[in-house]
């Protein structure tokens, strides 16, 4: 851990009354707003935001700059700009701490943002459960509106800029930007065909562009340091710029969020920031890198990358940990870097119940609209209640590998890939265990609260 | 019995129906606010919402199905979400679902015999750093030992109905 | 016209076709649950999935099975594309077959069965099942899945006319997009989501708008079946002839299903026509089979009330020569009918002018008087098949109507009368003066108001008895062919109407519908479409 970063994203958290204006603003908040709204044009904020290498923090991990650049609107047609607040992928909870502990951050990158693609109008969706980051927002907005930085003349500019919060009601689909746009427009959250595009055709029909929360709130960091600064702070500059929330939960001693440079590795983020394993006693034996669709990684498993041009060349042979966090880096090694949050799990876990787990979180979330995820998910769940209550047959997770691979890419969007990708990783990393599990099902005294039931149940809070 | 929004509520909706280019995108926040005050979307709120967002039924039936946050039916005077995905799983979720079933004297997906609480199993609800957790109405209750659920579940029965 | 190359064959495609549109025009079948000519593309069944080799590939992560390492290790596989949302471009190379296609194909095939309660021998859609069908020819692997199915609502009833199996449902939504896109009518919608998901009805409604049982005609399962055909036929059973709907003017072409071994026919379905009524019809004309089995003439009637006798068929041309001999030629009332066919017309505007009277008159359905309301759909305002057929028949507009036939007979102008039945546009009452005539032969398939007043009733072949024409209201004549024998040797109206000439020694000769048409064709005022 580095003594002297700077927090940026969460330069304000922890501070008392940071979510009200007051104290934000006194904390520098709407002070590069200001500036961009009247000193910068259009143009001039999209160029540091291209030049920051800023990747989309919902997930897919798509240059925002590169994103904002397909906006090409015809004569008449209103720009909207959508900010994803439907955190639900499982382990991420990041974007909720932006949302509760510093809101004019949020609305400050969305004014700067509006002004840069020529949006009059931003909706943040927000999930439904998440009803007090809503009351925030829109306590925060109503301060903003007040001061007359949302409204009609933001910071004096004849740019209307207005800005929405709209709740959802419990649907992790509508994650996907355009079941989003179709649970904005007050339809079931089915995700659309594609193309086309949002950027093209998005909220109402026009066009718009879909930002992570985390990734709108880096916009003010971005035009405040300038873009190349700003990515430089990255350790995977210039690729995969800036400073990025990384989350960690399950079996560490300090699970939360912390803010860091992009491409700190898995072992600093377990071990340093997470405070290491929860148990000295039981090590790690897996982690799922950035929420449940990146596939699972293995601390005792090798880069395997010989070949010079590899791009995770320099880490042949070390540890999956070592290497660093980054939307390229990750998907070299066979994962994906996704919302940056992980779960750690140690050696009381069993894979395939943990697997169990998120397939059903899956299977609960597929919206149905598609034959293989609505199929395709609930019989994984189906195979994997076989296997862990000793019905299954040790064919079964070769047909589990052929369920997956058969929704692979054949899904309307990338939930399919989601479901089927993590599943592949689990049984990839731990083939042995599947077998061992359909050869004999799950022992009864084996669950994978096994090494907190004691915590929870003793009275003593971790 | 037919459905109405009290005035101030239908303040509420026209407020909401300002921030959107046409009606139907002010269905889901409409049906918000008719469950905050209904508690559950009866036939007569899908009939009501239908009629003052000049909808189909069928639209609004669809909508409310698909997220989990509408109630169908009616339910208990507070709503108990036990997230059991898998941070809270490793966390002692199924603790936490066992123990409130005991002690509600229901399983999930019931409600509790005095109405008092309707148990849920929820999936994850984005607050895995804070495991195990639940959500209750609107508030999230985190870091949870059996001991400190008891508390917060004794604050609700001690409430005045 | 550019080309895309599917399986190596070029497909001619029009601007903005996708793939599977143009390669359904050029008669090639891409298999497909969701996509339909007539509705929006949902792309939600993942059956059409094709592999796009020309363009930028994509590779997807799987796990493949490595025999020498014996373990799982990463594969890839190429990114398939779904036919129906794909535009088709020029030089595009499609496979539709392939191992990794068919991999693909067979998958969605097995997922959607996965559920599916196999209960086809009480199905009415089996034996024109798409699941039925692609089991065979895409999937053809056993079960593999050993758990109890999902368990959802059936026999549900969706209105008057349809019936909703939640368990046969793979939510395809074709019948939701037709009642939006095509009724206008929101009345159906999806409820819940994942597999648990149905289609469900509007709240406080019922399915039942003017265009039901096209839910069940898309429907390409047994999901929604129609309360009419349901349990009375196994398909296998049925042969199709082409026909023409003669429930209005807009003429939507059909396909007649009949049972040779009983010679009844079961239903009606919309025979695809880019022309008129592309993919649909609508309920009336979906039922206006049952007339061919309700409410039949089938047995001449001579005299009226307490005197009526019954006479053979072979006796009904004689008894119509006999009415008419000694009537004057020129006070013969001839009425034509836009409710028949245009060879039944013709003979007889034929006849009359081989009668050597100019009095026609035009018996038709009146729209107020049956409670018939068209729409901006398919739904013609003129409640009758053949209208415009009937004034080509006679060369001429005919402007006079029933009503100003029995002003005629009034006046003495008209003495004996031949009219192609059932229905006109006049109550019973206002009609009376016609049943006073010595001489009024009426032909007919069905009974009616015309019949009734007839002092001579001849059964004629209904239109699913012989084959024929029908001009609709845009001017577009089209054809039917016969279905089921006629009843009790019954013949068609024109046929008889040629033995009535015959025995009159008038010179009429027509053998086969054949030549009905030529003459009808080669008489230019006969083919020209006649204003309606």
């Amino acid at each position: 851990m580095s003594d002297e970063f700077q927090p940026l994203l969460t330069s304000r958290y922890g501070i008392e009354g940071s979510h009200t204006l007051a104290v934000a603003e006194k904390h520098g908040a709407y002070r590069t707003a200001r500036r961009a709204l009247t000193m910068m044009s259009p143009e001039q904020i999209k160029e540091e935001v291209k030049k920051a290498s800023l990747r989309g923090r919902g997930g897919a991990g798509f240059p925002a700059g590169v994103k904002w650049g397909f906006l090409n609107p015809k004569e008449g047609e209103e720009v909207y700009l959508v900010v994803n607040g439907d955190e639900s992928e499982p382990g991420t909870f990041k974007d909720r701490t932006i949302m509760n502990q510093d809101p004019h951050r949020l609305i400050e990158g969305i004014l700067i943002t509006c002004w840069a693609i020529g949006a009059h109008t931003a909706y943040i969706y927000v999930r439904g459960e998440l009803k007090h980051s809503i009351d925030s927002l829109d306590a925060a907005l109503a301060e903003a509106r007040t001061k007359g930085y949302v409204g009609d003349r933001p910071f004096g500019k004849p740019h209307p800029i207005h800005i929405w919060t709209h709740s959802g009601a419990g649907a992790y689909i509508c994650g996907e930007e355009t079941a989003l746009l179709n649970s904005l427009e007050g339809r079931r959250g089915e995700p659309r065909l594609k193309p086309p595009f949002p950027a093209v055709k998005g909220a109402f029909g026009m066009p718009t562009i879909v930002n992570n929360v985390e990734t709108i709130s880096a916009v003010p960091d971005i035009v405040e340091l300038g873009g190349e600064r700003w990515c430089s702070l990255s350790r995977l500059a210039p690729t995969d710029g800036g400073v990025r929330l990384y989350g960690i939960s399950g079996h560490v001693k300090k699970p939360g969020i912390y803010e860091a440079p992009v491409g700190i590795t898995m072992r600093e983020l377990i071990y340093d920031y997470g405070g290491g394993m929860l148990h000295d006693d039981h090590p790690l034996k897996a982690v799922i890198p950035g929420g449940s669709s990146t596939p699972v990684l293995r601390p005792d498993w090798t880069v395997d990358a010989p070949n010079e041009d590899h791009p995770l060349h320099a880490w042949h042979g070390k540890s999956e940990l070592d290497v660093p966090m980054g939307v390229d880096t990750y998907r070299a090694l066979g994962t994906m870097l996704g919302t940056c949050c992980a779960t750690v799990m140690d050696d009381t876990v069993n894979m395939v119940e943990a697997c169990r787990n998120l397939m059903r979180f899956y299977r609960h979330e597929s919206c149905g609209q598609c034959t293989p995820c609505r199929e395709g998910g609930a019989w994984l769940v189906d195979v994997l209640d076989g296997l862990l209550s000793g019905r299954g047959k040790v064919d079964d997770v070769n047909m589990l590998v052929d369920i997956a691979n058969n929704m692979m890419g054949n899904t309307i969007c990338a939930f399919g890939e989601g479901t089927a990708m993590p599943l592949l990783g689990f049984v990839q990393r731990f083939a042995d265990e599947f077998v061992e599990v359909a050869k004999r099902g799950l022992p009864l005294d084996v669950r994978h609260d096994e090494s907190t039931r004691a915590l929870v149940k003793g009275g003593v809070a971790a | 019995m037919a459905f109405a929004l009290t005035p101030e509520r239908e303040r509420e909706v026209e407020e909401l129906l300002s921030h959107y280019p046409n009606r139907r995108a002010a269905l889901i926040p409409v049906l918000w606010v008719c469950q905050r005050q209904h508690g559950w979307i009866s036939p007569e709120v899908i009939d009501w919402v239908a009629r003052r967002l000049e909808l189909s039924t069928a639209v609004v039936k669809g909508v409310v199905t698909f997220y989990t946050m509408f109630f169908e039916e009616p339910v208990g005077e507070h709503v108990i979400w036990v997230c059991r995905t898998l941070s809270c799983d490793l966390r002692g979720a199924k603790a936490i679902q066992e123990h409130l079933e005991e002690k509600l004297g229901c399983k999930a997906g019931h409600t509790s015999k005095d109405g008092k609480f309707t148990l849920l199993k929820a999936e994850c609800l984005a607050a895995c750093g804070q495991a195990p957790m639940v959500q209750i109405d609107d508030d999230y209750f985190e870091n949870l030992t059996l001991a400190k659920l008891d508390g917060i579940i004794e604050r609700f029965r001690g409430e005045a109905s | 016209m550019p080309t895309f190359k599917l399986n190596g064959q070029d497909i001619p495609f029009e601007p903005g076709d996708t793939i599977i549109r143009a390669a359904w025009r050029a008669g090639v079948e891409i298999p497909h649950y969701c996509w339909h000519p007539g509705l929006s593309v949902a792309a939600n069944c993942r059956m059409c999935l094709v592999h796009i080799k020309s363009g930028r590939q994509m590779a997807l992560p799987v796990l493949v099975w490595d025999e020498a390492k014996q373990k799982y290790v990463p594969g890839t596989k190429p990114k398939l594309q779904p036919a129906c949302q794909i535009a088709a471009a020029e030089g595009m190379e499609v496979d539709s077959v392939g191992e990794e296609v068919e991999q693909a194909h067979a998958h969605v095939q097995e997922f959607l069965l996965l559920n599916h309660p196999v209960d086809c021998p009480i199905c009415d859609q089996a034996g024109e099942c798409k699941l039925q069908d692609y089991y065979e020819e895409h999937q053809h692997t056993l079960k593999r899945k050993r758990t109890e199915p999902v368990h959802k609502p059936k026999a549900v009833r969706f209105g008057p006319t349809i019936v909703y199996d939640a368990e046969r449902c793979i939510m395809c939504t074709r019948c939701i997009r037709f009642c939006d896109e095509v009724a206008r009518d929101h009345v159906l919608d999806m409820r819940e989501r994942g597999n648990r998901n149905e289609i469900v009805l509007a709240p406080g409604r019922q399915l039942d708008h003017k265009y039901t049982l096209m839910t069940e005609h898309v429907c390409p399962v047994g999901a929604l079946t129609s309360r009419d055909f349901r349990f009375k036929a196994r398909v296998w059973f049925l042969k199709t002839v082409p026909g023409v709907c003669s429930g209005c003017a807009t003429g939507c072409t059909t396909h007649v299903d009949f049972d040779p071994r009983n010679g009844k026919v079961y239903r009606l379905r919309p025979r695809d026509n880019e022309a008129c009524n592309q993919y649909w019809m609508c309920d009336d004309g979906m039922m206006s089979y049952k007339e061919l089995h309700e409410g039949r003439v089938l047995t001449p009637v001579r005299g009226r009330g307490d005197e009526a006798e019954l006479l053979l068929v072979e006796e009904a041309v004689d008894a119509a020569v006999a009415a008419l001999r000694g009537v004057d030629h020129g006070k013969i009332g001839v009425v034509l009918s836009a409710l028949h066919s245009n060879e039944d017309n013709f003979v007889l505007a034929r006849l009359a002018e081989e009668l050597g009277t100019d009095k026609l008159y035009l018996a038709a359905r009146d729209a107020k008087l049956e409670g018939w309301e068209g729409d901006e759909i398919l739904r013609h305002a003129d409640p009758n098949p053949n209208r415009a057929g009937a004034h080509a028949a006679a060369g001429r507009t005919i402007e006079e109507s029933v009503e100003d036939l029995v002003s005629d007979v009034l006046a003495g102008e008209v003495r004996a009368v031949i009219a192609l039945g059932p229905w006109c546009g006049e109550r019973a009452e206002s009609l009376a003066p016609l049943a006073q005539l010595d001489a009024f032969i009426c032909l007919s398939a069905n009974e009616g108001t015309l019949p009734e007043l007839a002092s001579l009733l001849i059964p004629a072949a209904s239109w699913a008895e012989q084959s024929g024409s029908f001009t609709n209201a845009k001017g577009i004549s089209q054809e039917f062919e016969r279905a089921v024998p006629a009843p009790n040797g019954v013949l068609p109206a024109w046929q008889t109407l040629v033995h009535v000439a015959a025995g009159l020694g008038l010179n009429l000769r027509y053998g086969r519908t054949s030549e009905v048409r030529n003459h009808m064709n080669a008489k230019p005022a006969a083919s020209a479409a006649a204003p309606v």
